[in-house]
C-alpha cells in the first residue's frame, strides 16, 4: 500500500500527464484562458507539477515564489478560481484518480483560495 | 454551394459531426468520421461508440459549456490509429446549440509507438552487447589461465630434452631429439604469444619503463636475429643506425625488443633471397628532452597486395590462409606488435609490393631518462661478464618447488658439477632444511601450498639474522622462480628479500651462469 497519494498514482510520470491535460483544459476555457496569454506554459507546468507533487506528499521540488504575490497582479475572481479548481478536478477524474482522493486534493487547493483570489466576483 | 461545402467536409482528413446535446444523437457527420466510427445511420447516438466514462464527461462538457478532449484507438483492417477527439457546444445564430465533435489522427501517438519499438530493440541490443562482452571477457580469462597451465608441462618437456641431449645418443636419436626440442620451443613461443595477446586484450599488460640504451637494444635484436632458424643462406641481414649515439631514453626494453624481433623474424620468414634490413633513425622534437624514434624493417621477400595490408594487424589472420600452412605461426605476431606499439602511444605502418618486398615502420616518442644517481637496489647481475669458468663443485643448493620435476631439472642443469642438492616441497620444509644445513644458494618457487615462497623467504631471512655472527653481505642468495613474470610478482619477490627472479621454463646455460655469478661474489 502506497503511503502517499503521490506514490499511489504513479508519481511524477502520471502527475505530469494530469497537469498537461489540466492546462489544455484551461486554454480551452473561455472564462480563464486570457490569464495565460504570454505566459511561459512550460515553466508554469513544471511549477504546477512540483506544487501538486508536494501537496500529495511527494518530494518537495517546488521552487516557485509566494502564491499571493504571484497571483496579485491578475485580479483573479472567485468565479475564475472555482473554474480552475473544477478543471483540475476534471483532469484528476480523467486520469482515474478516485473521487475520495480527488476531493482531498481539491480541499487542499480550496484552502489556498484566500492567497489567490484578490477580487470579488 | 451547399453541395460544395458537403463535398469539402467529406474530403477533410479530420472527422467532424454535429450532435444533439441532450440525446447525443448524430445529426450530421462527414465521411471521415463515419468511416472511423462506422456509423450505420445518421441518428446513431455517441453512447454506442464511446465508453460510459467518456459519455459522462461529454455530458459534463455540455452542461458546463466546456471542451472535453479524449482519445480512442481505432482499427481499420490492419491499420491502427489513435484518434484525438474533442467535443464542445457550438452556438448557432438561430439560438440553437449543437454538440460539435471533431477528431484528428494523433500522429504523436503513432511516433511514440514507433519510439517504444525502437526503445525495446535498443534495450535488447544493450543486453546482447553486455552478454557478448561478458562472454568475450570469460574467453580471454580462460585463454590466459590455460596458457599459464600449458607452460608447466612444456617446462618439463624442454628440460628433459636438454638433459637427454647430454647423454650418449646414436643413429637417428639426435635428429629425433632436435625435432622434439624444435617443436617444444615453437609450442612455447605460441603459448607465450597467446598469453601476451590475451593479456593485451584484457587490458592487463603493463609496460615497465626504465632507462634504456636504444642503440644497444637494436644491436641486440640484430644479434639475436642472426640465429633465427628461418634465416636463409642467400639472405643478408643488414643493420643501419645513426653514428651519433642516443642518450638513455625511458622505454620498456623487453617489449620494444619484442616488437622489433617480431618484425625482423616476420621479414626473415617471408624472405627467400636478398636482404632483411633493420634501420633506426631519430629526430629530436621541439621539446629537447623528447625524441621521435623511427624503426624500419625492410625486406626483399614475397610482399603482399594492398588489400591484405589492412588485415595484417588483425588477430588470427595472415595474408593468405595458405601462409599458415607454408610458413607456420599463430597469426598473432603482428596483432601483438601493433597492440604493444599502441600501448607505447606509437604508430606502426606497413607498405608492400607483391614480389618486391615489404616495409614496416614503427614510430615512437620517448623522453630522455632522468639522470641515475644511485642503483635502485634491484640492479640485475651482469651475466655476460667473465664468470663462466667459476667452479661450482662443493656447493650446497636448496631447490624449493611443489613440482618435484622442477627440482630435478635444476639439479640436472648443474650436473657437470659436484653439487650437494637439497629439495623441499613447500615453504615450511624449506625453512626447516635451511636451518639444518649450510646452504649456499636457494631456488625458491613463488606459489606453493602451505607456505608460499615469499613467506618462506621472509622466515629464512629472519632466522638467519637472529644467528650469532650474521653478516648481511654473507646472506644466502635466494632466486625466485616464477612461471609468469610481471612487475607485481617481481616487486613481491624483492620485497620478500629475494635477490633475483628467474622465469620458468629454465634456460639451462642461463641458470648455470646465474649460479656462477653468485658463486663468484661469495
Amino acid at each position: 500500500m502506497a503511503d502517499t497519494l503521490f506514490e499511489k498514482y504513479g508519481g511524477f510520470e502520471t502527475l505530469s500527464k494530469v497537469v498537461a491535460n489540466f492546462y489544455d483544459k484551461i486554454l480551452d476555457s473561455n472564462k480563464v484562458k486570457h490569464y495565460f496569454e504570454g505566459i511561459n506554459m512550460d515553466r508554469l507546468m513544471q511549477h504546477q507539477t512540483n506544487f501538486i507533487a508536494k501537496a500529495l506528499g511527494g518530494p518537495d521540488k517546488y521552487e516557485g515564489g509566494d502564491l499571493k504575490k504571484m497571483h496579485a497582479r491578475f485580479n483573479i475572481t472567485e468565479d475564475h478560481f472555482t473554474e480552475v479548481a473544477e478543471l483540475l478536478e476534471e483532469a484528476l477524474d480523467e486520469a482515474g484518480v478516485e473521487s475520495d482522493d480527488t476531493a482531498a486534493i481539491i480541499s487542499v487547493v480550496a484552502s489556498l483560495k484566500d492567497q489567490i483570489v484578490s477580487e470579488a466576483s | 454551394m451547399l453541395k460544395i461545402l458537403t463535398t469539402m467536409l467529406d474530403e477533410l482528413d479530420q472527422g467532424v459531426a454535429l450532435c444533439d446535446p441532450s440525446s447525443l444523437c448524430v445529426i450530421e457527420s462527414n465521411q471521415t468520421l463515419t468511416n472511423w466510427l462506422a456509423f450505420d445511420s445518421s441518428s446513431a447516438s455517441l453512447e454506442a461508440h464511446f465508453e460510459a466514462d467518456q459519455i459522462k464527461r461529454i455530458r459534463r462538457a455540455v452542461k458546463k459549456d466546456r471542451t472535453y478532449r479524449f482519445s480512442k484507438p481505432i482499427t481499420k483492417g490492419a491499420q491502427s490509429e489513435v484518434i484525438a477527439f474533442n467535443v464542445r457546444l457550438a452556438h448557432f445564430e438561430s439560438g440553437e446549440d449543437r454538440l460539435l465533435l471533431q477528431g484528428v489522427v494523433d500522429y504523436s501517438a503513432r511516433e511514440m509507438a514507433k519510439l517504444e519499438t525502437f526503445k525495446e530493440t535498443y534495450n535488447k541490443l544493450l543486453v546482447e552487447k553486455d552478454r557478448a562482452e561478458a562472454a568475450n571477457q570469460a574467453k580471454t580469462e580462460f585463454i590466459a589461465t590455460m596458457s599459464h597451465e600449458l607452460r608447466t608441462p612444456i617446462n618439463s618437456i624442454l628440460g628433459m630434452t636438454q638433459q637427454m641431449a647430454k647423454t650418449e645418443l646414436g643413429g637417428d636419436q639426435i635428429r629425433y631429439l632436435e625435432t622434439i626440442k624444435g617443436s617444444g620451443t615453437q609450442l612455447l613461443a605460441i603459448i607465450n604469444s597467446i598469453l601476451d595477446f590475451s593479456k593485451i586484450e584484457a587490458g592487463k599488460l603493463e609496460l615497465n619503463i626504465e632507462p634504456t640504451d636504444i642503440n644497444q637494444l637494436v644491436q641486440d635484436v640484430v644479434g639475436m636475429s642472426e640465429f633465427d632458424p628461418h634465416l636463409k643462406e642467400q639472405v643478408e641481414l643488414r643493420y643501419n643506425a645513426p653514428t651519433i649515439k642516443l642518450p638513455t631514453l625511458d622505454a620498456d626494453p623487453i617489449r620494444l625488443k619484442q616488437i622489433l624481433l617480431n618484425l625482423v623474424s616476420n621479414a626473415i620468414k617471408f624472405t627467400q633471397q636478398g636482404h632483411v634490413a633493420l634501420t633506426f633513425d631519430y629526430n629530436m622534437l621541439d621539446v629537447s628532452s623528447e625524441y621521435l624514434l623511427v624503426f624500419s624493417v625492410i625486406d626483399t621477400g614475397i610482399g603482399m597486395e594492398q588489400a591484405k595490408i589492412a588485415q595484417l594487424f588483425e588477430p588470427f589472420t595472415q595474408a593468405e590462409a595458405s601462409t599458415t600452412r607454408r610458413f607456420g605461426g599463430t597469426g598473432l605476431g603482428l596483432a601483438i606488435t601493433k597492440s604493444l606499439v599502441e600501448l607505447m602511444h606509437g604508430e606502426i605502418n606497413a607498405t608492400s609490393e607483391v614480389g618486391k618486398g615489404s616495409r614496416f615502420e614503427v614510430q615512437l616518442k620517448c623522453r630522455r631518462s632522468a639522470p641515475q644517481t644511485t642503483s635502485d637496489g634491484t640492479a640485475k647481475h651482469d651475466l655476460s661478464s667473465a664468470i663462466e669458468q667459476v667452479n661450482l663443485d662443493g656447493m650446497t643448493i636448496l631447490v624449493v618447488d611443489d613440482t618435484p620435476l622442477n627440482c630435478e631439472l635444476v639439479g640436472l642443469s648443474l650436473d657437470e658439477y659436484d653439487i650437494n642438492l637439497l629439495t623441499a616441497e613447500d615453504g615450511e620444509q624449506a625453512v626447516k632444511v635451511f636451518q639444518e644445513n649450510a646452504v649456499d644458494l636457494i631456488f625458491m618457487d613463488c606459489l606453493m601450498p602451505n607456505m608460499d615462497g615469499f613467506d618462506a623467504t621472509r622466515a629464512i631471512r629472519a632466522w638467519a639474522r637472529a644467528q650469532p655472527g650474521y653478516r648481511d653481505d654473507q646472506a644466502t642468495p635466494i632466486i625466485g622462480l616464477t612461471a609468469s613474470l610481471s612487475k607485481e610478482i617481481n616487486q613481491q619477490c624483492f620485497d620478500a628479500g629475494m635477490d633475483e627472479v628467474m622465469l620458468k621454463p629454465f634456460n639451462f646455460p642461463e641458470l648455470v651462469k646465474m649460479v656462477q655469478s653468485f658463486r663468484a661474489r661469495q
